[in-house]
């Protein structure tokens, strides 16, 4: 394993920001790196990322025990000889040293500045700076959090559109692989330029985001290491895991509040519901009437739930992947 | 007339609102102007940017003054995130995406973005409309108008009788798809996106002189008949006539260079102190002769962090 900075900025007041990464990998001549290994042999294979939010403690910790898990695997000889594994399990420990989600000065989203600028504004730079370490590896799994306060099932996203190309998303052997069109504001994203500089990449979504769950974070890094065992990246087999839903997201449906007071749900991330089945109660948060009674419009399986327990009216509180959809075919495979 | 927009419920009953104040012809109803030019003026789309009120301020006023002078509808939208203005904050509280970046909005995603999409509904059809914005707090700017160069032919005649410093011809970026002006841009609304002042603070004299050019406006676009100062003749400007200057040292940001003044090729802008040993961090010198038209406000500084925009093209 070898651990280096690859990253630094000079902070006022504070010590300077520095990103560490650590890299895997044994060369041909079967030395690992840190221990004589060469580097510059090694094909970018992959790269994983996470915490370019100060709040995605979880997101974090599944890389750190990722990390962990490489350094013996490396140690016993599963990785595949001639393959880089890159981990940066914190992004941006700025804003995660002082528990805020965005860049500490101006609140920008370091997730919505890539590919960045050299000679850019502050976030701009650390994009910038970041992006020229993580490009060019084949696959790139950015471990992300949602701009929605909530819960998922465990998922991969796929992004469809420019730099659009192979999809073995099904790999992590995760319960769903969901398929999108990015918006505008998703092409300052990480992941939408790893795919225009031709990197196979995926948005790797955990249960929950801001809470550290070692049972949640270590039936991450199994999917992590699944999809490398398909890739051939390690000999290790982790078993276990689902046969993947294709699912495109725009078949997810939504579910509103249709008034605002406490939410108090009757279900969970996972649970199997009918329709008409009641999902949650919305009660007035002085008097404690029921206000809405809000009941599931399909058959389907809770795919996202909100976490925030005081909703607005039309809050979106659950998204539910419902049976009886057509499973997105896998051209792209 | 004062009418919501959009209103959703919040948990503890309180009701988030759009509102619109409407001012129209005296003696006619809503039936009968609604054949009339109408134009919008929106602010408040990010909470922390409060110049645009005093530029609503003046212009109602000044309506009010001489109702006889309308010849169409103006509607106003004060505050079309007022729990943003509320919390002092730039986003929408409880909501990670920039309000200027949902649009043209949706009613099957969050309370936000169908909010976003009831003021799109609202403002379509109009004549002409404005988003007033602020700097931040960060950054203090000359009044200017910025407009997209896709839709630079057909806003420029009206950026030019807006009375403003500066309009300033910007690439396109995908991102900027989002926008208000760009959704309402795309539905055939010719919408100037004004950005004066600073943040967290109101201007008076830039908040009367964007009234004036809004009203200048407003009469071209038939709305207003009343009498009207001589507005100011902007420069006009693209991205390659633009100049930056960054802080490549972390410390205190101190200008020795009045804002909005032209300035020299080299010309010393202001330094980055280190204040605990009373070092200087870095100096910093304009790149080219130009007009200063950003200066940095807020003065902590990362590095990076933008100091000034020159208008005065490349480098000599």
């Amino acid at each position: 394993m070898l651990e280096e900075s690859i990253l630094s900025l000079e902070l006022p007041y504070r010590d300077p920001f520095d990103v560490r990464a650590f890299s895997f990998g044994i060369d041909t001549s079967g030395k690992a790196l840190g221990k004589g290994g060469d580097a510059s042999a090694l094909e970018r294979s992959l790269c994983v990322v996470a915490g370019i939010r100060g709040d995605e403690v979880m997101q974090t910790l599944v890389c750190a025990l990722l990390v962990e898990r490489l350094e013996k695997m490396e140690r016993s000889k599963e990785l595949t000889p001639g393959h880089l594994v890159q981990v940066i399990p914190c992004a941006n420990p700025a804003s995660m040293g002082i528990g805020r989600r965005f860049w500490p000065l101006d609140k920008t989203d370091i997730n919505r500045s890539f590919p960045g600028s050299s000679n850019g504004e502050t976030t701009q730079r650390i994009a910038a700076g970041l992006f020229e370490q993580v490009r060019d590896f084949t696959f790139g799994i950015h471990l992300s959090s949602f701009y929605l306060e909530g819960d998922f099932i465990p998922h991969v996203r796929v992004m469809h559109g420019p730099g659009e190309r192979g999809n073995h998303g099904a790999d992590f052997c995760m319960p769903f692989v969901t398929h999108y069109e990015p918006g505008s504001f998703d092409t300052t994203t990480l992941h939408y330029n790893w795919r225009l500089c031709g990197t196979e990449a995926y948005s790797f979504y955990t249960r929950k985001t801001t809470v550290a769950d070692e049972g949640i974070a270590r039936d991450a890094v199994r999917s992590l290491l699944r999809f490398m065992g398909a890739r051939c990246l390690t000999r290790h087999r982790a078993h276990g895991g689902s046969q993947s839903f294709e699912l495109a997201e725009r078949a997810l449906v939504p579910v509103q509040v249709p008034a605002g007071g406490v939410c108090c749900s009757a279900v969970r991330v996972g649970s199997v519901v009918e329709k008409g089945q009641l999902l949650a109660t919305i009660r007035d948060l002085l008097c404690g009437r029921v206000t809405a009674r809000v009941v599931s419009p399909c058959d389907g399986v809770i795919f996202y739930q909100a976490r925030t327990p005081l909703v607005n009216e039309q809050t979106l509180v659950f998204q539910i992947a419902p049976d009886n959809v057509d499973e997105v075919p896998i051209s792209l495979a | 007339m004062r009418k919501d927009v959009s209103v959703r419920e919040l948990p503890t009953g309180e009701r988030m609102r759009i509102v619109k104040h409407r001012y129209m012809p005296v003696g006619l109803s809503e039936a009968e102007v609604s054949y009339l030019p109408r134009a919008c003026i929106v602010t408040g789309m990010h909470g922390d940017e409060l110049e645009g009120q005093y530029v609503v301020y003046e212009l109602v006023r000044r309506l009010r003054s001489q109702p006889q002078h309308l010849a169409g509808v103006v509607d106003v939208y004060p505050a079309v995130n007022p729990m943003g203005i509320g919390a002092i904050e730039r986003g929408i509280p409880k909501f990670d995406l920039d309000m200027d970046r949902i649009f043209p909005g949706s009613h099957d995603a969050s309370p936000f973005e169908a909010m976003a999409a009831d003021l799109v509904e609202d403002v379509r059809g109009a004549q002409v409309a404005f988003d007033l914005h602020a700097s931040n707090i960060y950054l203090q700017e000359l009044p200017q108008i910025r407009v997209n160069e896709q839709s630079a032919q057909r806003l420029l005649p009206l950026a030019r009788q807006a009375n403003v410093d500066y309009v300033w011809v910007h690439e396109s970026a995908v991102v900027l798809n989002g926008t208000f002006a760009y959704s309402m841009n795309s539905l055939g609304v010719p919408t100037l996106v004004v950005k004066a002042g600073v943040g967290m603070r109101i201007t008076p004299e830039v908040g009367e002189q964007l009234a004036i050019g809004i009203l200048s406006v407003l009469a071209q676009a038939g709305v207003w008949t009343g009498p009207l100062p001589l507005v100011r003749a902007p420069r006009v400007g693209t991205d390659n006539e633009v100049s930056y200057l960054h802080a490549e040292a972390a410390g205190m940001f101190v200008p020795c260079v009045q804002f909005g003044r032209d300035v020299a090729q080299g010309q010393v802008i202001g330094h980055i102190l280190d204040c605990g040993s009373a070092e200087v961090l870095q100096e910093l010198c304009s790149p080219v002769d130009g007009l200063i038209f950003t200066l940095r406000a807020y003065p902590l500084v990362y590095p990076g962090n933008l100091i000034a925009r020159v208008l005065g093209g490349s480098p000599c």
